[in-house]
């Protein structure tokens, strides 16, 4: 696959990973300006189901606490910062097919959570479709490991039935880690059936 | 999809078959009128409610204004539905412009002491209890073109289910008292002010609070931990005008009065109030107590709130879904239908099922337990599409097929959802007791509608070790029946038993705990004596297994900011006694329990009325003014809680009885440094790349 994706500019400078610093940005406003759990914004089962549907976007961008807010959005510029100068325009629709396949998962997979917020369940599609592109594009074995590595950690969390390191004022969902893994492998296997040139043709603006 | 998620696929269908239960209108809480036209109507001029929450349980004000418009003095009868193990306290009549409150007597000569007062056209106002079902206030005379002004007081716990609280203020009759129906007209709209206060007072951390079904209810977040909730057609509880849309009238519930700019509110809908605590917080145990200075007794009311260390459960199970088609279902049951299909269609293959309906009698749909493949789910479907509801509710035969139908050597539970009163076959509460102890199997109740025979279906529940939820018509019906859900995915602790060591205790309550399921808080209440540590263990039995848990903590030797526990503490016993006596009959010495308790804490019972005469009448006959003396006392300490924040009651910080945190209904998806150790190799790669100059 050649997503013609490379680190430099069109004028050979360093080409800043744009899109991810908006998302960053826009995530840590949401912390910064509306606080934890922001009552309007989170996933709320009663409320979407009362036409509040914006919540099913809205709840992966606000967090329950400092911590929560922390990790998931150094992840998204570590994830934003490696890939986005492969990925482009597809960062975004990565997060939003992450978002499609974990909001499906809460409604219909987990009806007693009636409260979700935070970023890593999307973050986890990110970051396999961001994978693919890399190994696509390098063939090197350290990402094929590094995609191993993060099953091995999303079972051992399904198994502990929390995260590993953190306490969140929330408490942890390890399944919407795997739905967010789960999507990006589905994603992979479009573009496996499709044909290798997916990106290229379907990216927006791919320089 | 797992079995256990297929299992909660089933509770998914079920909140589609009980959402469209409600659809009817139902007669509301009002001023009574006999149907038959032989008297004019009176009318609610003024309808205030204030609840405040606080350290466990709530209290309620209502206070009344009833105008009399017509020519002759006539007498005020205000019915509404009994609300969640709760009993009145106060019944304050306002008497040549002073308010006189009642007393509690013995009934019958409650009764016999307002017919008296009635009689010689002197104010005098009473409260009684129908059964579970309403309180009846009788208010005489309203004069001939005045108002009377009435305030009704209750009490009840305040718990919290899953992280969850819900407060109902009950409005719908339930419509199953046809007698009662048939008999009188309830004028249920207020024609001045209405206006509803909550305030919400909790030291364990509440992010939000929310009144489904109500959009225009004013919100606010205060300092100190509390929160307060404003509804009404007036003035907002600032005292400022209210938003010109609630001026308009559009609220629900409301519509203009023709001819006039005046916003009705109609007393036709619960006022529900959910508030949900900080998810994380850990598992507790609260004690709030009450102990007068210099008294060698104390009351006492601990609130234990389990960590969540219940384990999903991973075993399937036989459903047996046992469903009310009677009369009162018309209307209903096509969406009824409809649900029960999409529950069956969420059904894993392996699962089982089986159907039984009830009216008059009971039948089985299906024919023994079913596999939930595609075909037999449309080939039900269709047939329970193509029934008619109707006739009586004979819940015994339903409960009986359905019960009759399990099988030994499968898990199996039995889900009863029904809207009514055991009205013809077996009625006796005894016989549905001997007939759930017949198998070995948990019985979940949804109750629906405030009419229901809600004692007889909690006690069933509680005997088989499942549980029985309370719906209302104006409840988060999808997250009512969720929060079950949650509790029966997972195990539960079964026979729980607490004990305290260290320090005297009795007349703990209740006497039997049964089962503690996921979420569920355990009140306990009781009587110590003297003071200092104490030793509480809760143990049971999960999936078989012993399970102790234990905490020391110190009862208080003078504790005098909740005055209000003595009564929560007696009417907990009463409805103990009077279980008792639904269960095996009418007992001279049960009857007796009842009615002193009631006389003594100031409760209005089965066995016990409150009687309001004026205060030369209360002196003449003797009657001590005891429940007036208690709520002076009563109302110092609300005042004095009034003027400070919420104060934490938990007695646990220092040896906590739990280790995990409490469930929720909230999650959160968070990474942690390991995810960000797995990416170090890929930034490792991205940087050696760029240095060494490799493209791509």
């Amino acid at each position: 696959m050649g997503s013609a994706l490379h680190l430099e500019g069109r004028h050979g400078g360093i080409m800043l990973p744009w899109r991810s610093i908006l998302l960053v940005a826009v995530a840590a406003a949401a912390y910064l300006v509306l606080g934890a759990a922001p009552e309007g914004w989170v996933y709320d089962r009663s409320a979407i189901s009362q036409g509040e549907w914006w919540r099913l976007v809205t709840g992966h961008w606000v967090h329950s606490d400092l911590a929560h807010a922390g990790w998931d959005i150094t992840a998204l510029l570590v994830l934003g910062t490696l890939f986005e100068v492969r990925l482009q325009w597809w960062v975004p629709i990565a997060l939003l097919i992450g978002t499609l396949g974990v909001d499906v998962w809460l409604w219909w997979g987990d009806p007693t959570l009636y409260y979700y917020c935070g970023l890593s369940g999307i973050l986890n599609c990110l970051l396999i479709i961001g994978l693919l592109q890399l190994w696509l594009d390098i063939r090197h074995p350290l990402v094929v490991l590094t995609g191993i590595g993060a099953a091995v950690k999303i079972l051992v969390e399904i198994n502990s039935g929390q995260a590993l390191l953190t306490q969140t004022a929330w408490s942890s969902v390890p399944m919407v880690h795997a739905v967010g893994f789960l999507c990006g492998l589905l994603y992979i296997l479009r573009i496996l059936m499709v044909g290798s040139s997916v990106f290229d043709s379907s990216a927006p603006n791919s320089s | 999809m797992n079995r256990q998620t297929g299992i909660k696929s089933i509770w998914q269908g079920l909140v589609l078959v009980i959402a469209v239960l409600f659809s009817g209108l139902s007669p509301a809480a009002g001023l009574l009128t006999p149907s038959d036209g032989s008297l004019p109507a009176l009318e609610i001029r003024d309808h205030h409610v204030v609840v405040v929450i606080e350290d466990g349980y709530a209290i309620t004000t209502v206070e009344q204004v009833f105008i009399n418009p017509h020519d002759r003095d006539l007498e005020a009868q205000y019915s509404f539905p009994v609300p969640d193990h709760s009993s009145v306290v106060e019944l304050t009549v306002w008497i040549d412009g002073k308010p006189v409150t009642g007393e509690v007597l013995e009934r019958e000569q409650a009764r016999q002491l307002y017919e008296e007062e009635k009689a010689a056209g002197r104010d005098a106002g009473i409260t009684e209890k129908d059964s579970y079902k309403t309180f009846e206030t009788r208010v005489s005379p309203v004069r001939a073109r005045q108002d009377t002004r009435v305030r009704l007081v209750y009490l009840q716990p305040a718990q919290v289910d899953t992280g969850i609280g819900r407060y109902v203020y009950p409005l719908e009759e339930g419509g199953v008292d046809e007698a009662k129906l048939a008999f009188w007209t309830a004028n249920e709209q207020v024609t001045g002010q209405f206006s509803f206060e909550l305030r919400l007072k909790s030291a364990y951390p509440v992010e939000a609070v929310r009144l489904p079904n109500q959009p225009q209810a004013v919100i606010e977040s205060l300092p100190g931990g509390e929160w307060q909730v404003h509804l009404g057609n007036r003035v907002t509880a600032s005292g400022s005008m209210p938003s010109q849309e609630i001026q308009e009238g559009l609220q629900t519930g409301t519509q203009a009065l023709p001819g006039t700019n005046t916003p009705v509110f109609t007393l036709d809908q619960d006022l529900v109030v959910y508030w949900r605590h900080q998810a994380g917080l850990p598992g507790s145990v609260d004690l709030v107590a009450h102990k007068p200075a210099g008294s060698e007794r104390g009351t006492f009311m601990m609130v234990v709130t389990p960590g969540d260390d219940l384990k999903p459960i991973q075993e399937g199970k036989d459903w047996v879904f046992v469903l009310d088609v009677s009369g009162s279902m018309q209307g209903k049951y096509a969406t009824l239908a409809d649900g029960i299909q999409r529950a069956m269609q969420k059904m894993r293959l392996g699962d089982r099922f089986r159907i039984v309906l009830f009216n008059s009698n009971a039948r089985e749909l299906t024919s023994g337990f079913e596999d939930a493949t595609p075909e037999t789910v449309t080939h039900y479907s269709q047939i329970l599409a193509g029934i008619t509801p109707g006739d009586s509710t004979n819940l015994y035969d339903g409960l009986h097929m359905g019960i009759q139908s399990l099988v030994a050597d499968r898990t199996s539970a039995l889900v009863l959802v029904t809207d009514g009163v055991a009205n013809v076959g077996e009625t006796r509460q005894r016989r549905f007791l001997e007939l759930i102890k017949q198998k070995d199997v948990r019985l979940f109740t949804f109750v629906l509608g405030n009419s229901a025979n809600r004692p007889l279906l909690e006690v069933l529940a509680k005997a088989s070790g499942g549980f029985a939820v309370n719906i209302s018509n104006s409840d988060d019906i999808v997250g009512q029946l969720l929060a079950a859900t949650s509790r029966v995915t997972h195990e539960a602790l079964h026979g729980v038993k607490i004990k305290i060591n260290g320090i005297k205790t009795a007349d703990l309550t209740p006497g039997q705990i049964g089962s503690l399921y996921r979420g569920q808080q355990l009140v306990v209440f009781g009587h110590y004596w003297g003071e200092g540590m104490a030793n509480v263990r809760v143990s049971g039995q999960i999936s078989g297994e012993d399970k102790t848990y234990q905490t020391n903590f110190a009862f208080p030797s003078v504790a005098t900011d909740n005055p209000e526990i003595e009564r929560l503490w007696a009417y907990a016993r009463v409805e103990e006694a009077q279980q008792e006596i639904n269960n095996f009959g009418e007992d001279a010495d049960l009857k007796q329990a009842i009615t002193d308790l009631g006389v003594e804490y100031g409760l209005v019972t089965d066995y016990t009325a409150m009687v309001v005469v004026r205060n030369e009448v209360f002196d003449a006959h003797g009657i001590k003014r005891s429940n007036k003396a208690r709520l002076a006392i009563e109302d110092v300490a609300r005042q004095q809680r009034n003027q400070r924040p919420a104060v934490s009651r938990r007695v646990d910080s220092q040896q906590p009885m739990y280790t995990s945190s409490r469930p929720s209904h909230s999650g959160g998806g968070s990474l942690d440094v390991w995810t960000l150790l797995l990416f170090l190799p890929l930034v490792w790669l991205t940087i050696h790349r760029r240095i060494t100059g490799v493209a791509r």
